[in-house]
């Protein structure tokens, strides 16, 4: 029986091939689109290289100050005094990882300037980070203790400063002036990795200025690597008994320190929708309503367009009504189409998206982004499809179903 | 002719609701970008009121360097840069330049008023560096700054919010919190966060003894390259021991603030373009097949003697009046935003959308409805009939 649906199906979808075209069109651009979008940010929320203990880490990146009665207020990244002093002391993280953010340096090769973004990191940074070193190793307490101008750049900073494909190590880079001796050559990492994306990283003895400073206000952030996940809770408890016993001096201004350590979904999001109050659900609101709507259009499309493809059929229906018929057998009949209509077109959305995630790939649009099309995302879209079919199938084969055999053998006019 | 088109409608109410959500829908899209275009580009259109080509930002960290060493270095500097025929013009001023991530805003008084200001705290060299224009009096020289109190710039809408429309030149008033200053010039636009921002009230503001920069600017002659940045920096660095420099140019810095509107204008556009192409093949089709049923209803409006442009009126008016009703459903809803001022932008602009929104749904319509109209009125008599 199925089997003769399908060969039905298959010669109806075939017969008119403007319909065809239309549904077709409708539904693998819209998955595509999904799978494009679901792609990139399964990337950019799922952990990857080099944070691939993103699972069990939390970071520590914005620090506010108020004064207080609430009127003033100073945020940014976290001083190195603070998470040197206060965070890396904590009991329950397996490591702790100091980074700087949002540093630059200048370097000229030839006639030629390369601005480059950089990172003073402590030993641990490259325990909490798994980076895969090309050549060379990462520098450790010996170099941080030496006071060593010593210098991990990425690939990218390789080829550009030094050559394609060269062999680096021990030679020398120039970076704002001061020479710094190459030790190792890791992976570019993309630009999106919060605490990773960098030109180069240099250990954070060699910063100019004055990072010891006490005060909460600063330049740098912090990752801390739990056992597991299931520490997070007793991690954050500490993390907020700590920074409650903080004693600021009376004659600070601002006098409230509010400081969170977040997960990655939770620092995406907050940084996303900019919001205090549950970043988290509103990220994903937006991002599952947007979706929502994005699929809506070419939803009504669709059953507007089935209903008006049934329609045609309606004498073909009225004959198979008189010879005996059951509305079950015909709503089973027209969903079968539907879905075959469906899951073709799901096919050719999914090769799209494939296409058009080489092509970004290839290009370099997003630097150093390596998507892959995941297979969970890949069948969320399939589900997603049939959904769609289903839902866009099932209101007009019914009403098909229904129709009086009178009717419909006259074509239609319900 | 309305009221028949109107009962014919009736007739096919289930399937034209289909039609007129999807419609409704369409037009929520198309107002929504539209909104967001539309009032870019008036903001793009506004006079920038600067000259951003060839200028370099040395942003200067002073790392460890104690103020006194700072203040002989600054000196030092301003003598230094006179050196290089590669620069045009210098000046000095706080990181909150054009097209940089830095703001900052200050309460300025005047008898019982209060308005918040942007307020840039820069040397006297900075009106014939960026090229800004003044509606009144001058930019404050050097004599200016030693007279006492600090000579102040403030723009048409400061001005506005501040003086209503007494005379200004001259005039004290609370700066800079409780500091004064002293108006000695207006200003016209100033948009230093982009050609995408919006106009606010802004103020210049002379430094006070012995203040810091935190940058310099630098007119380059064209054509200079990273050789001399090089040099530059190496004799900066030589003359302030423990200094880090670097350079920026303003013309990268401002491609990139530009690439954030028109990143996600080309996004919607993208998508909305999608979406309605969607929509219009979708269209296209049930229109179609609408036609192809109604056939019998054809051939006996011809019989009794309908012409061909009857016929073909009465569809296109058909799918008229039905994208009429669903623009006004959209309206209703567009309407609330500015009923309602929520995202803050002129009500013209929600005006001026709703409208392009709705033109470009009738256009859309009409385009659809065409082919399958004029099928439907080249339909023999005959043949219509014959399918009774």
């Amino acid at each position: 029986m199925l089997k003769n649906y399908l060969k039905i199906a298959w010669k109806v979808l075939g017969r008119n091939k403007f319909f065809t075209f239309v549904s077709l069109f409708g539904i693998s651009f819209t998955l595509a689109v999904l799978l494009i979008v679901a792609t990139m940010l399964e990337d950019l929320l799922n952990p990857k290289y080099p944070e691939e203990k993103g699972r069990r880490t939390l970071v520590v990146n914005e620090v506010t100050m108020r004064d207080e009665d609430r009127s003033s207020m100073s945020r940014s990244a976290a001083s190195f005094h603070f998470l040197d002093h206060y965070v890396k002391k904590m009991k329950t993280p397996e490591l702790v990882a100091i980074n700087s953010n949002g540093n630059s340096a200048t370097a000229f090769v030839g006639d030629k300037k390369l601005a480059l973004d950089l990172r003073y990191t402590c030993e641990n940074y490259w325990q909490v980070f798994d980076f895969d070193f090309l050549e060379g190793k990462p520098f450790g307490s010996t170099e941080l203790d030496n006071n060593a101008f010593v210098a991990v750049i990425s690939e990218n900073t390789r080829d550009q400063y030094f050559g394609l494909g060269e062999q680096v190590v021990g030679k020398t880079i120039i970076l704002n002036g001061v020479s710094y001796r190459v030790m190792g050559v890791v992976k570019n990492v993309p630009f999106f990795r919060g605490s990773t994306a960098a030109d180069l990283y240099l250990p954070y003895s060699t910063v100019p200025w004055d990072y010891r400073r006490v005060g909460f206000l600063g330049g740098f952030e912090a990752s801390i690597l739990a056992h597991s996940r299931s520490d997070f809770p007793a991690l954050k408890a500490e993390f907020n008994d700590m920074v409650s016993r903080i004693d600021i001096p009376e004659d600070e201004y601002l006098q409230l320190l509010e400081v969170e350590a977040k997960t990655l979904l939770e620092h995406i999001a907050s940084e996303m929708t900019a919001s205090d109050r549950n970043p988290v659900g509103m990220f994903l609101g937006i991002l599952i309503g947007g979706m929502f709507l994005f699929m809506l259009l070419p939803a009504v499309n669709l059953i507007n367009l089935n209903t008006s493809r049934i329609m045609e059929r309606a004498s073909e229906i009225g004959v198979r009504k008189a010879f005996g018929a059951t509305a079950h057998s015909l709503t089973i009949q027209f969903l079968v189409e539907n879905i075959l209509l469906t899951l073709l077109g799901g096919v050719i959305g999914l090769a799209l998206a494939f296409i058009v995630i080489q092509i970004l790939n290839g290009s370099g649009w997003i630097p150093n982004a390596q998507f892959k099309v995941n297979f969970i995302v890949f069948l969320a879209g399939l589900s997603f499809v049939l959904i769609f079919g289903l839902l866009s199938g099932v209101l007009p084969a019914r009403r098909m179903s229904k129709m009086r055999i009178v009717n419909a053998i006259k074509g239609g006019e319900s | 002719m309305i009221k028949h088109l109107f009962k014919l409608i009736w007739n096919q109410k289930r399937k034209n609701a289909g039609l007129l959500f999807e419609l409704f829908f369409s037009f929520l899209v198309l107002f929504a970008v539209l909104t967001f275009i539309i009032y870019n580009m008036s903001r793009y259109r506004e006079p920038l009121g600067f000259n951003y080509k060839n200028v370099w930002q040395l942003d200067l960290s002073w790392n460890a360097l104690n103020e006194e060493e700072q203040l002989a270095a600054q000196q030092l500097f301003q003598e230094q840069l006179k050196n290089y025929p590669e620069i045009e013009k210098f000046s000095f001023t706080n990181r909150n330049t054009p097209y940089g991530s830095s703001m900052h805003i200050n309460s300025a008084g005047y008898g019982e008023k209060r308005a918040s200001s942007h307020t840039f705290i820069v040397d006297e060299n900075y009106q014939d560096l960026y090229e800004i224009s003044l509606t009144e009096g001058k930019w404050f020289t050097e004599a200016d700054m030693a007279a006492g109190v600090r000579p102040v710039l403030i723009n048409e809408i400061l001005k506005d919010e501040l003086f209503g429309d007494e005379p200004v030149l001259g005039k004290e008033f609370q700066a800079y919190g409780e500091d004064p200053g002293r108006v000695v010039g207006v200003f016209d636009n100033y948009k230093y966060e982009g050609e995408f921002s919006n106009s606010t009230a802004q103020m210049f503001l002379s430094p006070e003894e012995g203040h810091v920069f935190s940058s310099i600017l630098l007119r380059i002659r064209p054509g200079t390259g990273a050789n001399f940045e090089e040099k530059l920096l190496k004799d900066l660095t030589r003359i302030a021991k423990g200094l880090t420099a670097r350079v920026i140019y303003v013309d990268d810095n401002r491609k990139s603030k530009l690439l954030q509107v028109w990143l996600p204008m080309l996004i919607f556009l993208v998508i909305s373009g999608f979406l309605i192409f969607n929509v219009a093949l979708g269209l296209f089709g049930v229109l179609w097949q609408n036609i192809n049923i109604r056939k019998a209803e054809i051939g006996v409006r011809r019989a009794i003697g309908a012409t061909q442009g009857n016929i073909g009126r009465q569809f296109i008016g058909e799918v008229l009046v039905l994208s009429t009703l669903a623009i006004f459903l959209g309206t209703f809803f567009a309407i609330q935003f500015p009923l309602l001022g929520v995202l803050g932008m002129p009500s013209w602009v929600y005006l001026a959308a709703n409208a392009a929104a709705a033109i470009v749904i009738y256009l859309l319509v009409a385009f659809c409805a065409f082919f399958p109209s004029r099928q439907a009125a080249q339909l023999h008599p005959a043949i219509a009939l014959h399918e009774e």
